[in-house]
């Protein structure tokens, strides 16, 4: 009820004359209206700082707990995404492309280079879809994962993660495009773009790791 | 005894009575969207009773301390740390679960079921009345959810939490309408229409009535507490 109160606060100060008695009347109107500034301002602006204070150390704590295993979750979810696209590999050592874009190389037990693989991205029909795409030391496809795909439509864009359209790619040497645009790539039904854009992202990562193997040299 | 009977009444009445999803119409965006799965409205079912069961408890116990003016940004600083919570543990112990649910885990936050229970209850009834609450609107929102999920997967994806049917999908292509935004309007509209169904067999209020209790303006509108004073009587 702080809201009538500080009305009839603040009538009684601006038209004191108006009352029978106003000496007495105006400085309970003072000491009032500093209640109401109390109750109407500071109560409210203390209480709302001190629970966002709280929020705030609660979420600091939990940051700080859950930094590591989030950490971990990712380095496992990206080893995940390059083993998929390298099942020989043993160990992957993450190197700068010249164009600043990151790629890895992918060793066997014996530590000689397998391949390589590259996760890039292109527009879809959506959205972005993020492809990973392995290769061989020889500069052949080995296989395409689709990473991620979640703005394309679902039952037709997000069909490009079905092993029936990302095994067109293996074995095969670049660049790709569709059967519509003289390609040799067989877009999935109704959804040319997503078709399309996965075959970009695939291309864009053949660029980045055919650059890397012909500069940096092929073991032979 | 009588306690006990009222919380009881408190932790169901979300199952069907004022389903918070197929009563009370509440928290749509994230049924429609994800109800497209029979695993991702599991997880957005699990992800959103766990923070409204926080919020809720949360609330109920500071529900003096909040002062009126300040309460709905005190609710959504309350309810966004604990939905932040919720996602940095999701992402650390349950990635799967953190790359189904996508945008839609930190968007629990405006979620309209847990604002609304924080308003429309939390905050004039005490702490196991609250949680009762809780508990039993977040059961309700999931399983409308997953009943949504299931029907759309079946039909759309020809599938059930991931795994293909076997005749439905392989011989029968599915029907794809269902996964998309329409399919997901015909199936939540056919899911309320037979909870009303339900409910009038059994001469309780319709969606209508019911939902002005759960409304966040019910605390300043006169039918909201006369309602809300119904429910709790």
């Amino acid at each position: 009820m702080p809201k009538p109160k500080k009305t009839t606060a603040k009538n009684n100060a601006i038209a004191p004359a108006d009352n029978a008695s106003p000496q007495k009347d105006n400085s309970s109107a003072v000491a009032d209206s500093k209640e109401s500034v109390v109750s109407a301002i500071l109560r409210p602006a203390l209480s709302l700082f001190l629970i966002s204070l709280v929020v705030a150390g609660i979420l600091a704590l939990v940051y700080n707990i859950t930094k590591e295993p989030i950490a971990q979750a990712l380095a496992r979810e990206a080893n995940r995404a390059r083993q998929s696209v390298l099942p020989a590999a043993v160990s992957f050592e993450t190197k700068m492309a010249p164009g600043g874009e990151t790629y890895d190389v992918a060793y066997d037990a014996a530590g000689s280079v397998i391949g390589y693989a590259a996760q890039t991205k292109a527009k879809g029909y959506g959205g972005d879809i993020l492809v990973m795409v392995g290769l061989d030391p020889d500069g052949a496809v080995l296989a395409v994962q689709v990473i991620a795909c979640s703005d394309e439509t679902p039952g037709l864009g997000q069909n490009v993660k079905k092993e029936s359209f990302l095994d067109q790619f293996a074995g095969q040497r670049g660049p790709f495009a569709l059967k519509k645009a003289g390609g040799r790539i067989d877009g999935v039904t109704s959804a040319t773009y997503s078709s399309a854009g996965t075959a970009a992202a695939v291309n864009e990562a053949l660029r980045i790791l055919d650059s890397v193997r012909t500069k940096g040299g092929l073991p032979s | 005894m009588t306690e006990r009977v009222s919380y009881l009444r408190e932790l169901t009445k979300g199952f069907l009575r004022e389903n918070p999803t197929l009563r009370l119409v509440l928290g749509t965006c994230p049924t429609l969207a994800i109800s497209i799965s029979v695993t991702g409205a599991l997880g957005m079912g699990a992800a959103a009773t766990a923070v409204l069961l926080c919020s809720n408890v949360v609330i109920s116990a500071l529900r003096s301390v909040i002062p009126d003016k300040v309460r709905i940004p005190a609710y959504i600083t309350i309810i966004a740390g604990l939905v932040t919570v919720v996602q940095l543990l999701v992402k650390a112990f349950l990635p799967a679960i953190d790359a189904a649910l996508g945008i839609y885990l930190p968007l629990i936050t405006v979620n309209c079921i847990i604002l609304g229970r924080a308003d429309g209850y939390a905050n004039s009834h005490n702490i196991p009345a609250a949680a009762c609450d809780a508990l039993g609107m977040g059961v309700g929102f999931t399983g409308a959810l997953c009943l949504m999920g299931a029907v759309r997967e079946v039909l759309g994806a020809g599938s059930f939490a991931g795994h293909s049917l076997p005749f439905w999908g392989t011989t029968v292509s599915p029907i794809l309408i269902f996964l998309l935004p329409p399919g997901g309007f015909f199936v939540y509209g056919l899911l309320i229409a037979v909870a009303n169904r339900i409910s009038q067999k059994k001469g309780k209020p319709t969606a209508e009535e019911a939902g002005c209790a759960g409304c966040v303006c019910a605390a300043s509108c006169p039918d909201g507490k006369k309602n809300k004073g119904g429910d709790t009587a």
